[in-house]
């Protein structure tokens, strides 16, 4: 699952003050996604056809929409521990 | 869920490789759920319901990048990328303490505690409102056999 641009004019846009460009698509554990999506710059390309929209794909992906104005992310992790048992 | 009596470390890892991921048995299922739940799944903790938006994510369980193959000193299984869940319609039901990876059909294939991945301190994620989601960074998932 990548984001891609929105509109294509954003991308190769620099991050003002970085020198950081917003590529075609990046991973979702950028810290800049969450940013960019406030600014609806970027779009979750749900369908998975890799053509930034939504339409078109053959499988669809949980939704991250750009719809949202002020999303608040919460970061978690975690682990399993499976039990071995003793010799 | 044990893995029998092999101390090898390696082979332990093995072991996961054949639950997740392209090497995975044919007795696991080609895609996972990750679910949040309420409690510990294995001692009668609940998924949350469906409500406020929340609905556990499809994770495809014969991708490399998905689950890369255990690697040492550790042997742990990772979650090779980052999931999002979809962005909460409202309150969710209950707060999640606990995550899972679950079958199509409702088996609890691994689960442990949530945590601040930041801090390693337990957390109990609240969504009370609309508009959050909630996110595993790539990595922040894994399982380990003790």
């Amino acid at each position: 699952m990548t984001l891609r641009a929105t509109r294509p004019l954003m991308r190769g846009r620099e991050r003002v003050g970085t020198g950081q460009k917003i590529p075609e698509t990046w991973p979702l554990d950028d810290p800049f996604v969450a940013d960019c999506l406030r600014r609806k710059w970027i779009a979750d390309d749900n369908d998975d056809d890799n053509d930034g929209s939504d339409s078109g794909g053959e499988t669809d992906s949980p939704s991250l929409e750009t719809s949202v104005p002020n999303v608040r992310i919460v970061d978690a992790g975690g682990q399993a521990m499976r039990a071995r048992v003793a010799p | 869920m044990s893995l029998g009596t092999t101390a090898d470390p390696e082979a332990r890892g093995w072991a996961l490789d054949a639950c997740y991921g392209p090497s995975k048995s044919s007795k696991w299922p080609d895609s996972v759920l990750l679910a949040l739940f309420h409690g510990d799944p294995t001692t009668g903790g609940t998924e949350l319901a469906a409500t406020g938006g929340y609905i556990a994510v499809v994770i495809d369980n014969t991708s490399i990048d998905n689950f890369p193959d255990a690697v040492g000193p550790d042997w742990e299984k990772l979650l090779g990328v980052s999931v999002l869940f979809a962005p909460s319609t409202g309150a969710f039901s209950d707060d999640a303490d606990y995550w899972a990876f679950l079958s199509p059909d409702g088996h609890i294939l691994d689960s442990g505690p949530i945590n601040d991945p930041v801090t390693g301190a337990p957390l109990a994620i609240s969504v009370t409102a609309a508009d959050t989601i909630v996110r595993f960074l790539a990595g922040q998932l894994s399982i380990l056999t003790s």
